[in-house]
This record gives structure tokens, sequence and C-alpha cells, in this order.
């Protein structure tokens, strides 16, 4: 690896040597950039000399002075947000105007092509999906992952529950993984950023899994922190072919996020205020009963402690058709948004500022939760002189999230699962002597509305996302520049959690809980991820073609330390775990390590129609079962714009990529643990029930990806058509072993799967005028996965109940994500009615992910009016609705209206049949925005000179959902985030939906 | 990836440091030289593998045979999964009582390598040894409880080899010789084991005493004999004699009159919920509760009618149960550290009485009934019974009410006898599914075996 490296740096030398010195006499030409058809001046324009590195920015007012080599020459105009322009430059020209179109179809933006370098989305070989600042924030946001649903062809981000304060999961081009990382890897400014999900301790008395926190604790990936409002654009590199760059991290592909940053002249002052509310957006229907109905179920089904109707009615008054559901999550509590953004900078832009502050409140539908979030961030870059530049970002954040109690549970704690069993003509609501009533058909007594008024579920999230970077421009001439930059990066967040019931609630005291009443759990876990990148970039312009070499090397450190301590037994009002009768501790650490280096190549020629790229990234990571060894990561690209044309084309651009990434060994795999039993205060061990694998590799992923990008009728529409295969080799599984061997799983580096899917972009304008203007964008997605080769038997794996309700399993010739029900047992006896052999039946249901999906996003604009939709629809995909099951088995004949329904699909299920395994299709109109643009003569007015640009807004998120889904939303994982069987739907936070007014000032 | 395997499992056991990436957990490839303490953290945690395997051994039994009930509102298979179809063998209940067997048997075959323990002097580690191996005995003797004819697999000393699912008449007989090549090792041990039992093992009576213990071991060996010589498959013929023999030791030192002591004693489970514990009481605080007609079918006078208190259920899937057992009481805190017996003198002496039946000695049956139904039950002592029927039937109900949640013994003598069209098994209410299977008096293989297995579960002699 060392001699590799010695070449790039030779090879980069010999580059460089020759020409130092070489500098061509120079004169300055001065311009004047606008808009199109008017006089707006373009800000922040890209001015360059063609096929030089010589060149400038426009400054404020779309004027630009730069150095420009005797001769005739072209320039080069480019801004994001309007189509790149070419223009002659005579040689005794010492000025020129240009004007700009807007490029809605964001066909000139800058994608990434690796660590240091972009390239006009024009000559790009990959499908980058760029989603900028306008897309991202049409509607307010919860959190970015929510901000790119039904955008990003080839992504199923999927929200886990309808709880505040986020658990989405973002998932690209398919699963790649059965046990690795699943997720993208996430890079704000250079940082690589922590998206991990950790338990609130909601476990201590739900009792949905063992320990005091689980993976049934209704998650909150931490990504979700992340201020949509500060993001300038967010780039989707899909797969390995793109993402190869990054190495271990990059076969889940790779979302670049770009912070605002400031800009050279006036500074401008954007001020978002927002009010909105919230509201349940999808309730089960409950069954109603008349008086007399209720009379004979309760004689019927008298709870205990009543005897039969009379006594019954005596003590809880019959309420008629109560619904539960209004009661608890009836909340429309008022959410409000504040953010300020101050951007600018020196005339000379030789320094820039971007600062922003938010404080954010989202009400939840009950009255106790919700989601606030305050940030500030503050992003500074300073020019030393023409070769030394410095960049700092940093963002502060507090978010507080209350979910209340949702998932899956069992103590009876669950509101929905106490509805479930609860008849419509008891009123939770009630209350004697200012006290709420138990609720006498649940076996804790727990009232719902008393457990929601007085359960703390708090969990505060401090982090710190920063970022220094220093640049050197080596060497700057006509025909070549050399740069380096270093950049240390950091994120680190504190996330405390608590949970706290007190000891005097009916469910505390009831004991299903714990026999000693009243449950604290504090989870305290820090998160300390940093990396530092030395990258150097080399440009060489020639007239046949212009070479970018670049290289690096990339250092990382992740250490997570999550600490539970639970208390029971606690006091009235005192919430001291060392007060507590029973106490117990869990703890969980990690520490990874890597370090890579990489370096690629880019060649730009036949007038800028052929774009060739190659690299290379070499990794280490101590995760590896050898923590000293490098595995390499190559990539190869190109992409040719065809000179010949079909009618109506502009242009026409093929393109073929080629990648293969790693997934990093989770931590911990190499290892085959101890497991600790306590018994009468001694520490015992056993082996552990996985056997480790001390030799464990990275997975593997290769991908190809083909396609072709097409603009058409003078940059009114776009098509991007994109194929892609991927392979995974070398999968690290953890194999089912026969339990009898002592052993349940053993870790493997073995197995291949295959994605194959296709993507599809149309950008439409179908209408502009000088009035009006029609933007339409749609995608379509596909994937199917498969196990081409297992070497194992096939082994149950993902979260899940039971196979009975639906469960997942990897297994060579199907999906990874397959659905298998098991439906019984067939026993055959002999004629003495001996047993002789059982037969087992499994049915293949389908798969847990969606067969396609896609968004159609449509912007009108009439005048100032602009109304914006974007529809999201989702074909296919298999939901375990286990919450059908609780009420269907939990009160006699069902507690849902259709009870005739219920009881058949109880009946199916008890014979075996597979019905709580339902199509999760859906298409959700996720967002909806008018907005009318007062005019700047009217900012004048109400917020004086300075104002540029007074806008109000109304929208609404998620607004209308249409499926044939019986629970309460198809979007639902009640594990949380997870490759492999994310599809649980037990008893979850209810959807909502989101209205908000803004108003946003410019000054 | 064979071989790394191999080379693991072979690798001396001792405790573990901490590992460079997870400072929080111990991982078996950093390990420490080993020691007493390695050999007391493993031998404990083949001992609190054993308590943690408990729970739902108590419980399921008493469940199939109709005498328990847990209609929970959140968790219906409790009653779907025992009461309307057979258990699913990839959830909670079907997949239960097999992995946390197995894992204990592997953990005594790497105590039995372990350095700890070859550097021991021979009497220790014969004491050692026929502890183990007597705890080994009974894992095996609780996985065909609920496997019954299924079949179980015997651990081989290879942990990458996938050793047969073999028939419960060869996994009993197997059983039986590891109780005796146990009770050798005992035999020629140390008076006392080489590490610390859990304060349970001297709750009643001190069984770290290897005397203590080959009393102990006998009467597992008689219980495994009884299985033997009672298998409706493959009846043993000479086992009711030699589970006589064997039952007769572990009852030697019975006093007459019997006494509540001499009923209890035996090794114990003890709970301490005030620390941290890897296992809470397994049946407090549960949603257990107790069939009607197990409470309707007291004999008037019985004293254990007052372990009975009422209790609240809801209705599920069409079945419901207004009583519980108080141990159960989740009210009762008190109960968490209620101490559960592993084996004692009460079940040994049914089991004896149930030798005894099977060799046509009535009078010695009726007289062993007679110690539980006396002095547990309160009730005056029957007559000796003139058919192996009515000792049968008596037999029954003491099974029936000393041992529901404390055990599967009252399924595992309905099979026995194939009693299962007792009025109180298919009492009202309940399914009834046909002759063929009447019941679920067993759970399946577990469904990551039968993957492993490529389906393959049919049991081999």
């Amino acid at each position: 690896m060392k001699s590799v490296t010695r070449l790039w740096i030779a090879a980069v030398l010999l580059a460089v040597i020759p020409s130092l010195g070489h500098a061509q006499q120079t004169r300055r030409v001065t311009g004047h950039v606008t808009v199109q058809g008017g006089t707006e001046p373009i800000p922040g324009a890209t001015v360059q000399v063609v096929g030089t590195t010589l060149g400038g920015i426009a400054d404020d007012n779309g004027n630009f002075n730069i150095s420009v080599p005797a001769g005739a020459h072209q320039l080069r105009i480019r801004r994001i947000g309007f189509a790149a322009k070419i223009v002659p430059v005579g040689a005794n020209d010492n000025s020129v105007n240009v004007s700009l179109a807007r490029d809605v179809l964001q066909l000139e933006t800058q994608v990434i092509t690796g660590q240091a370098t972009t390239v006009s989305r024009a000559n790009a070989a990959n499908a980058v999906t760029v989603v900028n600042t306008e897309q991202i924030n049409k509607v307010p946001q919860q959190n970015i992952e929510s901000a790119l649903q039904g955008k990003v062809p080839g992504a199923v981000i999927t929200s886990n529950s309808g709880a505040p304060g986020g658990g989405i999961q973002l998932q690209l081009r398919g699963t790649n993984t059965v046990n690795g990382n699943y997720q993208p890897l996430y890079v704000v400014d250079g940082v690589a950023v922590d998206n991990s999900a950790f338990g609130n301790g909601l476990n201590s008395i739900s009792g949905a899994g063992g320990a005091i926190s689980s993976n049934q604790d209704q998650q909150v990936n931490r990504i979700a922190d992340l201020n949509p409002e500060d993001i300038e654009s967010i780039e989707v590199l899909k797969g390995p072919s793109a993402g190869a760059i990054y190495g271990s991290r990059g076969a889940n592909g790779v979302v670049v996020i770009t912070t605002k940053r400031g800009r050279a002249g006036t500074p401008t002052l954007d001020v978002v205020q927002r009010f909105g509310t919230t509201a349940v957006s999808n309730t089960l229907a409950l069954r109603c009963f008349s008086q007399a109905q209720a009379t004979q179920y309760v004689d019927s089904n008298p709870p205990a402690g009543f005897k039969g109707a009379t006594d019954y009615f005596a003590a809880n008054p019959y309420a008629g058709c109560t619904d539960a559901q209004n009661q608890l999550y009836g909340n429309h509590g008022l959410s409000y948004e504040t953010a300020a953004s101050l951007r600018g900078g020196t005339g000379d832009g030789n320094t820039t500022y971007f600062t922003s502050a938010g404080v954010k409140h989202d009400a939840g539908i009950t009255s106790t939760d919700g989601y606030d979030k305050q940030n500030l961030r503050i992003n500074l870059t300073q020019q030393f002189g023409p070769k030394i530049n410095l960049r700092a970002n940093t963002e502060v954040l507090h978010t507080l999230t209350k979910r209340g109690i949702s998932g899956n549970d069992n103590n009876a704690i669950n509101p929905l699962d106490v509805i479930s069993g609860t008849p419509s003509f008891y009123d939770f609501s009630r209350k004697v002597n200012g006290v709420y009533t138990s609720d006498p058909w649940a076996v804790s007594g727990a009232n719902i509305l008393q457990d929601q008024q007085v359960i703390q579920t708090p969990e505060n999230v401090y982090r710190l996302i920063g970022s220094a970077q220093a640049g050197w421009s080596a060497i700057a001439s006509t025909r070549q520049t050399l740069d380096f930059s270093l950049l240390g990066g950091v994120d680190s967040y504190s996330d405390q959690a608590l949970i706290y019931s007190p000891p005097f609630t009916y469910l505390e005291q009831s004991g299903v809980i714990s026999p000693y009443p009243g449950t604290v759990a504090n989870g305290n876990t820090n998160v300390v991820s940093a990396n530092l990148n030395l990258n150097g970039t080399h440009k060489l312009i020639l007239s046949p073609f212009t070479a970018t070499t670049s290289f690096g090397l990339r250092q990382d450190r992740a250490q997570v330390d999550n600490v539970f301590n639970q208390g029971k037994g606690l006091f009235p009002g005192i919430t001291n775990i060392a007060t507590a009768t029973q106490t117990a501790v869990n703890q969980a650490q990690n520490d990874t390590k890597s370090f890579s280096y990489y370096a690629q190549e880019e060649i730009l020629t036949a007038n800028e129609r052929l774009l060739l790229t190659g690299a290379i990234n070499a990794e280490r990571s101590s995760t590896n079962g050898d923590a000293n060894k490098f595995y390499s990561y190559p990539k190869a690209s190109i992409s040719y714009k065809l000179p010949w044309l079909p009618p109506k084309t502009d242009n026409l651009k093929l393109r073929l990529a080629y990648g293969k990434a790693g997934n990093r060994v989770p931590t911990n795999f190499k290892y085959t643990f101890l497991t600790p039993l306590l018994e009468d205060g001694v520490n015992g061990l056993r082996q552990g029930a996985q056997i480790g694998l001390n030799t464990i590799k990275p997975e593997l992923t290769t991908e190809v990806e083909g396609g072709f990008d097409a603009t058409m009728f003078g940059g009114r529409a776009g098509l991007e058509v994109t194929q892609y295969q991927k392979k995974t080799t070398g999968m690290v599984l953890t194999a089912g072993l026969a339990p009898s061997t002592g052993f349940t799983t053993k870790v493997i580096n073995g197995g291949t799967m295959r994605n194959v899917g296709t993507e599809v972009g149309l950008n439409l304008v179908p209408i502009q005028t000088s009035i009006f203007t029609w933007t339409s964008n749609t995608t379509f997605s596909r994937n199917k996965n498969k196990v081409t080769s297992l070497p194992v038997p096939a082994f149950a794996t993902g979260a899940g109940f039971s196979e009975r309700f639906g469960s997942y399993k990897i297994q060579q010739g199907y999906s990874a994500t397959q659905v298998v029900v098991f439906s019984g047992f067939d026993s055959t006896f002999d004629a003495n009615g001996k047993y002789v052999s059982r037969a087992r039946h499994e049915l293949h249901i389908g798969d847990q992910n969606p067969d396609f999906q896609m968004g159609f996003s449509n912007d009108f604009t009439l005048g100032r009016l602009t109304l914006s939709s974007l529809l999201d629809w989702r074909k296919g995909g298999y939901v375990i609705n286990l919450t059908n099951n609780y009420f269907d088995f939990n009160v006699a004949g069902s507690n849902f209206a259709d009870t005739l329904a219920a009881q058949k699909r109880g009946n199916a299920f008890l014979a075996g049949q597979p019905v709580y395994a339902e199509h999760g299709s859906f298409a959700k109109l996720r967002e909806l925005t008018l907005s009318y643009d007062l005019g700047e003569s009217f900012a004048h007015r109400m917020l004086g000179s300075r104002a540029k640009d007074l806008r109000i807004e109304a929208s609404g998120h998620n607004l209308i959902t249409w499926t044939n889904y019986t629970g309460y939303d198809p979007e639902v994982s009640n594990f949380g985030n997870a490759p492999i069987g994310r599809t649980q739907d037990v008893t979850p936070y209810p959807p909502s939906r989101q209205f908000f007014l803004s108003l946003n000032a410019t000054f | 990836m064979k071989k790394y395997i191999a080379a693991a499992l072979t690798s001396t056991l001792v405790l573990a440091g901490a590992c460079q990436d997870n400072p929080a957990a111990p991982s078996r490839d950093n390990v420490v030289a080993g020691s007493q303490q390695t050999l007391q953290s493993l031998a404990t945690g083949i001992i609190a593998q054993d308590r943690a395997n408990y729970g739902g051994y108590l419980l399921w039994g008493g469940i199939m045979a109709r005498d328990a009930i847990v209609p929970t509102a959140n968790e219906s298979r409790f009653v779907t999964e025992f009461y309307v179809t057979p258990p699913d063998p990839s959830d909670f209940i079907g997949g239960s009582q097999w992995t946390g067997y197995y894992q204990l048997l592997r953990a005594s075959q790497l105590l039995l390598k372990d350095k700890a323990f070859t550097s021991l002097s021979a009497a220790d580690q014969g004491a050692a040894r026929g502890f183990i191996r007597t705890l080994d005995a009974l894992s095996y003797i609780r996985l065909i409880d609920y496997r019954d004819q299924n079949g179980v697999v015997i651990q081989g000393p290879d942990a990458t080899v996938q050793d047969p699912i073999r028939t419960k008449a060869s996994v009993l007989a197997y059983t039986s010789a590891l109780l005796d090549s146990a009770l050798v090792d005992l035999k020629a041990g140390s008076s006392t084991v080489p590490f610390t039992l859990p304060s349970g093992y001297s709750l009643h009576g001190d069984y770290s005493q290897t005397a203590n213990l080959i009393l102990l071991n006998r009467g597992l060996k008689g219980r495994v004999e009884v299985m033997r010589a009672l298998d409706p498959v493959a009846p043993n013929a000479a086992s009711a004699a030699a589970a006589l023999t064997a039952l007769n030791i572990a009852l030697a030192g019975a006093p007459s009159p019997m006494t509540e002591a001499y009923l209890n004693a035996g090794p114990w489970y003890q709970y301490n919920p005030s620390s941290p514990e890897s296992a809470a009481n397994p049946q407090q605080g549960s949603s257990s509760l107790v069939t009607d007609n197990f409470v309707n079918s007291f004999m008037p006078g019985d004293i254990r009618a007052a372990n009975v208190i009422p209790a609240s259920a809801p209705t599920v899937a069409g079945f419901t149960a207004s009583h519980r057992l108080k141990l159960t009481d989740p009210n009762n805190a008190a109960l968490q550290s209620s101490p559960i017996p592993i084996v004692r003198n009460a079940e040994l002496i049914l089991l004896r009485a149930q030798a005894e039946i099977a060799t046509g000695d009535l009078a010695g049956a009726t007289n062993d009934i007679n110690a539980v139904h006396t002095v547990e039950g309160g009730l005056p002592a029957y007559s000796t019974f003139t058919t192996a029927s009515d000792a049968i039937n008596a037999l029954l109900y003491e099974l029936r009410y000393t041992f529901t949640y404390f055990g599967p013994q009252h399924i595992v003598a309905l099979r026995e006898y194939n009693m299962f069209n007792l009025a109180y098994v298919t009492q009202a209410g309940m399914p009834n599914k046909g002759a063929a299977d009447p019941l679920v008096s067993s759970l399946p293989i577990t469904r990551n075996e039968t993957n492993a297995r490529n389906g393959n579960i049919t049991p081999v002699p």
C-alpha cells in the first residue's frame, strides 16, 4: 500500500513541478451578472476563464472583476439555481455582461465526486440526487429525513411511528446487510456525524424486552437533531459506485450535507416565524354499546371484582360510546418555531459568516408529549491573503423529546393495549373526588389518562457538531492549482433520558410492573466521534483535458458510553435512585478507530464531454479481525455527453459507474463473549450465545450503475434513468446454529446478496410564462433483493415476535427482507394413535420492503402566489399488524367496531392463516404549501427600508393518507430502525398531521 | 472457520479480561490466567444458568395440564398457543425450554476442560465433576419433560458438530448412565464441592456436602428410571425396580411420621431482589392464574385450597379465570424473595409411589402418597389402595395440588398414564382436539434447531 501512495505523490509532483513559474501575462476584465429577462443581479456567481484556473466570484450586486490572460478567451459563468453559460471575451474586451436563465431542473448543480472534489451535474457519472434548501424547507420539517421523503429516487424513508421527535429510517437502494450498518453515512461539512439510536429506559415500565432499556424503547436515531433550516444542500450518493471513496462506510450510500455559508457583501437577515398545530390523523373504529348491550356484555363478562352489570355500573356509570383514543390523542397544542439567520461578509470576501439561531416547539397529540429544540450555529470563513483560508463551522443544540408510552409492552401500560381491552362504555376521564378511577378492565388497573399526566418521559440531548478547516493554496497559476486542506471535525453529544413512573398510580400499585411501586430509570449516553482529514487537490488545465488529482488521509474515532440506572420502590415525589428499594445498572461501551487514505484522478476531456474517474480508498479499522490490515475500495466511472442529439434534445449524457465499498464490521463481532450471570452476589460467567470470528472482514458491496440523463425542450424537461446492480459478498452473518450445540449463532463472513433496481427522475416545466409557472418532479424507484448464496442453512433473523404472526428469514433464493409465516404442523399418527411425524408449514408471504415507490412534486407559481405539493406513493411491502391482534383477542368479541371482521380474523389466525401480515401500500400527501410573496414595497412599509422580502405561507405535513392498511399507519416499526424486521406494528404512537402558518422576512 | 471454532472451544476458558474496544463486556478472546476465582465464576455461571432456565419450566406444565392459565391482555399467545393451536416453534413458548439447557451443558463441558478445574486435586475434581454432571442430568430431564417423544439432543464434546436428535428412550438411558457416572465421582470426591454454592443449596439441608449430593443424584436417578418405566412408547421393564433402588437410597432418612421439613428437604433456588440478580422469582407477579376447575376440585378439607386467592383477568380467545395461587400475588413484594425448590423430597416420594404402583406394591404406594396427602394436604390418610387405578388417581391429585407452578410433574404423569380423558383436563370451556392429540402435551423442536437441521428433526435411537 505504501508503494501506491508513493506512486500517487510522484505523479502529482511530476505534474506540478514543470509548470511552476510559467505565469502568463494577464489583464483585468469586469462584468455584471443578471437574471435573464430582467435586471436582478445574481450575487455569488462563479466566473471562470475556460481552460484556465483563473476566475472569481460576483459580489452582492452581481459585479465581478477577474484576471484574464491576454488574447481571446471564453468565460464560464455559473450559479446554483441558474443554467451555466459560456460567453466569449475578445482580445480587446475589458467588460462583459451576462444574463443567466433560471435552472429550474437543477441541471447545473455541482455534485460531489470525492472527499475534496466536485463536478457539474451535467458531467456527473453517478445519479447523485441534490436537494437544496428550498426543497428541504418547503414545509416546516421535524428533521432532515422527513424533508427527503418522496424527493430522492432510490431512498426508502419510513417513519417508525407518529411520536414527536423523529425516529425515521433512510435506506438507499435496498438492504445490503443483515447485521452490519444499514444506514447511509451522514457527513455534515466534512464531519461524519453519528446517527445512532439509544433507548430511553421505557422498558423499565413496559417490560417489552430485557434489561432496563431495549430496542423496543421507541428510539430516535440522532440525525434528527440536525436543523433543516441551516442546510444549504443535501447530496445523496446512493451506493458504492459514488461512495467508494468513503471506504467501509460507503456501501449504504452517503448523505453529504452542506450548511449555509457566509457571502461577501451586505449582511442578509432572514427571519422565520411559524405557528401551527397538530392532530391525530387516524384512529381505529371502536365498538359502541347501547346501554342494554353494555349491560348484557358486563353480565356475561364481568371484570374482576364485579359480579355483573348492577354493581359494575353503580361504580362505573355507563358512559355511552367514549372513544378513549380521542380523549388521549385529541390534543391540538400550539407548535411554534422562530428561526433567524444572519449571512454576510466583508466586501472583499475575505471574511464571511453565517450564523443562525432557532427555537422550536412541536406539540404532541397528547397534552404532555412534544418536542423542543434550541440551536445556534456559527459558520465563519476567513481568507488570509491569497493562499491561506480558514473555515470554522459550529452548531450547538439542545433537544427535549417527550414521547409518552407506546409500542410493545408486557405490563398493560401502553394506552392502546389498555384501550384494546376496555369497552367504550367506560370513561377514562371520569374522576371521583378529583381523582381518576382505576380501569377495572385492565389487569394493571391503569387509567391511561392518569398515566399520561404523571408518567414522565423526557429525553434531553445536548450536542455539539463542529469543524475547523485550514486551506492552503500552494500553487495557483493559470494552468494549474494545488490546494491542501486539513479538516478536524467532532460530533459530541450527551443523551440524558428519564423515565419516571410515580408510585401512586393504579399501574404501579397493581404490582404488574414490580411489587415495589414507583419506577425511575436514568439513561446517560455519551457519544464522541471525531475525524481528521488531510486532502490535497491538484488541478491541471490543458487544452485537451482538465485533470483533477486528489489524495488524502482520514482518521476516525468513535466512542460510546451508555449507562442506565434503574430504581423500583420509590417514595412519593422522590426520583433519587439511591432511595429506591431495588436498583439495577446496565452499561455498554465501545470504541472504534479507523484510518484510511485515498487517491483519485478525474479527467475531463473531449470538449468537456467526456469525464473519466478512477479512485481507490484503503482503510483499516479496529472492528476488523485484523485491525492493522488495509482493505481497498476502488471505483471507476465514465460519462459522455453525446455531440449528436435527437430532435428537441438539448443534452444527452450516458454514464456508467463502478465501485466497491465496504460495510464496517459491527463492534465486537470478532469476539466470543462471556455472559455474566449474578446469583447471591456472586458473579458467574458462562459462554455467550454467539461465537465470534477473529478473522472477520468488512462486507464488500460492488455496484455497477448505468444510465442516461437527457434535457429537452430548451431546458423544460429533464429525464434521468438509472439501472444498478449491487452485489454484497462476505456478508457478516450471525448464522444460526443448532441451539443444542450450546451456541445459538456464529459470526461468519459468507454468502452473497444482490440488489437490482431502477430509478427514474422526470423533471418538467410544462408551463412557463411571465405570470404562471408549473414545475413538476416525478421520481420512481424499485429494488429487488435476493440472497444468491448462503453457506449455512436458512436462519431466522431480524426483530419480531413469532413466525405465527410473521417474521424474517435469511434463505438462499429469497429476499433478505422476506416475511415468512408459520401456519402450523400436521401431525401424523399410525393406526394405533402413535405419533409418527410432523410436517411444518411455512408460508413465504412477501417482502417487508415496497415493490416500488413514486414521488410527485408539483409547484405552481402564479405571480406572487405559489402552491407546492408532494405526494409519496409506496406500493407493496408487508407489515405485521399486531395491534389488530391486541384488539381481536383482548376482549370478548373484540373491541373493534366491526366485531364480525375481527372475530373472523381471529378465527382465521387460530386456523393458521397469516392474517396479521398485511399489505402496507399507501399514498401520502406529505407536503402542501400555499405561499404568497407580499412584495418588496409591502415589506418596506411593514418592516422598514432594509426589508427585501416578506412572504406568508400556509403549509401542512402528512395531511392525507390513502391506504387499505387496517392499522394506524403502515409506516411503523416497533423495533425502531433495522435492516430486517422493521415492519412490526405493535400498538404504536398514532400518526399525526401538522399545520403551520409561517411568516418569512428577509432584510 | 471450523478450525477457529474448534480452537476457541477447546482452549482454556478462564476469567475474561475486557476487550480492547468494549471495556464493558468480558470476552473469551482476551483472557487472564485461571484461578480459584475462575472456577467459582464458571461454576456460578452454570448454577445461575440452571436457575435462569427455571421460569418457563415451572409454569408451562401447569398450563398444559389445564391447571393453570395466563389470560393476559397484552399477550394472547399464553392462551392461544396452549389452548387453541399447537405452540409455534418460533415463539417464546414453543421455542422455549431448549436453548438455556444446552448453554448450561456446554458451559459444564467447558468448565471440566478448564485449567481451573484440571488443576484441582483428584478428590476435588471428583466432587466438582459429580455435582456438575448431576446438574447436567437435571437439564436432560427437564428437556425431556417438555419435548417428550419429539426427542432431544445429547450434546457431544464438539460444538462444531451437530449431534442428532435422539429418542426419548435413548436420552433417558443416557441420562441414567450420566447419573451413575456422577455418583462414582461424588463417592470418590471430597466431602464438599470445591466452590461456594448459592444460599438456596443450604436452605433445606446442606447440598454442598457430597453426601447430600449423592441423595440428590439418586433422587434424579429415580426420576429418570420412573420415566423410562412408564414411557408409553418404549417402556423399559427393569427401570421400575431400578427406580425403587435409587429412590430408597435418596429417601433413606425419611422420618415416620412424615414431616413437612423432610418433604421440603433438597436444594432450592434463592432469590434476592434487593441486589442485582440475573433472575427474579418467576412465580411472583406473573399473570398466571389457575383454572376454575382447579379451584373447584379440591377435596374438602385440603389445606392447600387456602393457597388460592381471587384474581382478575381479561377474557382472551374465550378463556379467562378468577383465581390465582398466593405465591403469584403481584401485590406481595415479599414473595420476590421466596425460594423455589429444585428438587425436594415430596417429589421423590411421589416418584417412588409411581415405581411402587408399577411393581404392584400398592401398600408402599399408599404409604408414600399419604405422606404428601396428609402432611401437605392436611387430609386424612387413604386406606391401602386396592387397584392401581385408584392409586394413580390419588397420585395425580397430589401432583396437581402440590406441583402446579412448581414444574410439569402433573402433565408428565398424565402422559405416562395416558390420562388426558380426565374430567379436569377436558373440562367444559376447554378445547378438545380429538383422540390423536387431545392436548398440547409436549413442546415442538424449536424453529432454530429445525432450521439448522434443514427440517430433519426425526429422532433417532
